[in-house]
């Protein structure tokens, strides 16, 4: 069985869930950015596999880049955010972080 | 000897990325991240994407991942490993990501499976034309080794550039042709974003200074 579109897809598919998993089951939120990440490369190895097996020719690489420069940025904020909920609650457990709740 | 290699960097994917899923310990989950990136690229490097595979190591492994590390060790004190689990949050994670994952699968396995069949209803027929053998024809190898090349030359015709040798051309040409052509808005604005986020990250993460050091440096100045 040759290397095919759907290896790639399947590979994406299983980044996509463990990152949801991540994301929903984690009490850190570094860890939750961990997933985020996951999901993102899950992302690009579809753009990858349909740039090379799926007739989207060299668009798809560019569409890659983009989201790859889209990750840098999230994740500068997102550490940034990070870092002043750690400094204000003590506490980098998303669930510890509801001031805002009565 | 190909397929050899792409189960070794899918295993290395996906292992790592189970490791960062499921570990307890936040450190090892950030090395695993590393593993997964690694395996990532070479995954980028089987599917004839080099620009992209170095791009993913520079970016994501000597940048994100630091950052991500430096997150782990200013926010988490070292020796209470936090293993607290949300009462149920488990099973209602692993039970919505499995149900994720079946859905995901049946959806591009059954892409394939149903483009030799007869797509009856309309929803079945999109699919089958998205996945049907004159758009997607990667059984065709010929086809296959020379796509990205062939579509390039038809496109941006370079008569000067002659690819003879197959997948070892690269794509860094390629792509920095379309940054200033194609993608020449996208690339401006993805800079201004970065940028815009870059200035952001540092106001946030800055320390505010108090009135005593505002004062002070207003009566040094």
């Amino acid at each position: 069985m040759t290397i095919g579109l759907n290896h790639f897809l399947f590979i994406g598919a299983v980044l996509f869930v463990l990152g949801i998993f991540s994301m929903l089951y984690r009490r850190n939120v570094i860890a939750v950015l961990m997933g985020v990440e996951l999901i993102l490369n899950a992302a690009n190895i579809n753009f990858i596999a349909f740039s090379r097996y799926g007739g989207v020719n060299i668009s798809g690489q560019m569409a890659a880049i983009f989201v790859i420069v889209v990750a840098a940025g999230e994740a500068a904020v997102a550490l940034a955010i990070v870092l002043n909920i750690y400094k204000n609650f003590k506490s980098v457990n998303p669930a510890e972080v509801d001031t805002l709740r009565d | 000897m190909f397929d050899f290699i792409f189960y070794c960097f899918a295993i290395i994917t996906v292992a790592g990325a189970f490791v960062t899923a499921l570990s307890k310990n936040i450190v090892y989950a950030a090395f695993a991240l590393l593993f997964t990136f690694f395996g990532i690229a070479g995954l980028y490097v089987m599917a004839n994407a080099d620009f992209l595979a170095v791009t993913q190591l520079m970016i994501y492994v000597g940048g994100i991942l630091i950052l991500l590390i430096f997150g782990v060790m200013l926010t988490t004190r070292i020796g209470s490993v936090d293993i607290r689990v949300g009462s149920g949050s488990k099973w209602v994670a692993g039970i919505m990501a499995t149900a994720l994952f079946v859905i995901l699968s049946v959806a591009f396995l059954g892409s394939e499976a149903t483009h030799t069949e007869k797509g009856n209803d309309g929803k079945m027929k999109t699919v089958t034309s998205w996945a049907s053998s004159s758009t997607m024809p990667w059984k065709n190898s010929q086809w296959n080794k020379n796509a990205t090349e062939e579509v390039l030359k038809v496109k941006y015709g370079s008569p000067d550039e002659k690819k003879t040798n197959e997948g070892s051309s690269g794509t860094s040409a390629e792509i920095g042709k379309l940054f200033l052509t194609d993608f020449l808005l996208p690339f401006e604005v993805i800079s201004v974003l970065l940028l815009v986020s870059l200035i952001g990250a540092t106001m946030i993460a800055r320390k505010e200074p108090t009135l005593e050091e505002e004062a002070i440096a207003e009566s040094v100045s």
